[in-house]
């Protein structure tokens, strides 16, 4: 177990705390940010542009206009919390890191919020089209085949359950500031038993001779 | 060494990590595997968590994947039994180099500590349904979805720093 563990765990939950702030309450304003983000990349399918996206607090409320609700219908509805929910995951880890606020690191992490609306997008639009390709009844069997229907089903699912941490570690993982962690380098020169010590580097090897 | 070639065993990392990913999911998802292996493993998580509230005192009845309290039900459904905290440590693992033995470990007790901390996760979540249902879907959405999965990431990171054999990267 790393030494430090205490630090980290501090820093760790302040980050924790503050994305969990943040998530909460920058909510209903980042909707109307991600609402017509979304219906733009979902309109990018569609000829002529057909989709609706309006934020209503944390909603998104979402319409077509050549299909025709009957007045008792339920109209659909995202809830954007249940995709954004990852923000506070990135900003934890982010903060956990030893000198969380030095340049590198907060601009990989601004790197990665950003790079995170283009994840909540496309979790907004597997969202819509599961909708579509399900709740619509007779329209949704015209316009999508068992493939489309099974596949945009899943999509939703795939991003509630493990796309939208993937995503968030993955982004971590790529933008943190700190080199890739390697066994030798962190086991503070320890070897496992049996093990072939690691040799030294060749201009250290050079010099030795 | 340049930018991109120092970016290369993180993006292979990442790759593999992502495919492994939408293997397991595609996986569990399946029919039979749904069936036989993840309800089943999830009733097991809802006994564990009726158990764990009896302990406690509380009121607690069990139908499949489904806990009831007097006021309140939960229905544990994936995403909430574990194997999605599970699934993310064990693609990461598998994307990472290292021996299979020392996946296996870091597998194994990592998804132990999962499963133990996934129980006070439902069991809290069913406590704060009961007594405080006001709080329940922040908490249920914010805070333990991410707390799992962070445990998961943690159990990553300190095993590939202490049994992971082989360096991502050689310094440049």
């Amino acid at each position: 177990m790393p030494k430090n563990l205490s630090p980290l765990l501090l820093r760790g939950s302040i980050g924790f705390l503050i994305g969990l702030a943040v998530w909460a309450g920058l909510s209903v304003p980042y909707t109307r940010l991600l609402a017509p983000l979304s219906e733009a990349a979902i309109r990018l399918g569609e000829q002529p542009p057909v989709t609706y996206i309006t934020p209503q607090g944390s909603l998104m409320m979402i319409d077509r206009t050549d299909v025709s609700l009957s007045p008792s219908s339920v109209r659909l509805a995202v809830e954007s919390t249940d995709i954004t929910f990852n923000f506070i995951l990135l900003m934890t880890l982010f903060a956990a890191r030893a000198r969380a606020l030095t340049d590198r690191n907060v601009l990989g992490f601004l790197c990665a919020a950003a790079a995170l609306v283009f994840v909540h997008v496309a979790g907004v639009v597997a969202f819509v089209k599961a909708d579509y390709a399900m709740n619509l009844g007779a329209w949704s069997a015209a316009h999508y085949g068992v493939v489309a229907r099974n596949f945009w089903e899943a999509a939703p699912r795939f991003y509630s359950v493990v796309g939208a941490n993937g995503s968030a570690v993955a982004l971590w993982w790529l933008l943190r500031e700190s080199s890739f962690p390697t066994a030798r380098s962190s086991s503070s020169g320890r070897t496992r038993k049996g093990a072939e010590a690691p040799r030294p580097h060749k201009a250290a090897r050079r010099r030795i001779a | 060494m340049g930018m991109a070639s120092s970016r290369k065993p993180g993006l292979v990392f990442v790759a593999r990590f992502f495919l492994a990913l939408i293997v397991f999911y595609v996986v569990a998802a399946l029919g039979p595997v749904n069936d036989h292996v993840i309800v089943p493993f999830t009733e097991l998580v809802v006994r564990g968590t009726a158990f764990l509230l009896r302990s406690a005192h509380q009121s607690i009845d069990v139908a499949g994947t489904v806990i009831r309290t007097p006021h309140f039900a939960l229905d544990v459904r994936n995403g909430c039994n574990g194997v999605e905290a599970m699934m993310v440590l064990a693609a990461a693992t598998l994307a990472f180099p290292a021996t299979f033995r020392s996946r296996l470990a870091g597998l194994l007790a990592g998804c132990v500590a999962i499963q133990i901390l996934n129980l006070v996760r439902v069991a809290s979540l069913v406590w704060l349904g009961e007594h405080h249902r006001q709080f329940f879907d922040f908490v249920h959405v914010g805070v333990w979805q991410s707390i799992v999965i962070l445990a998961a990431v943690a159990m990553f990171i300190v095993w590939s720093r202490t049994f992971a054999e082989k360096p991502l990267a050689t310094p440049s």
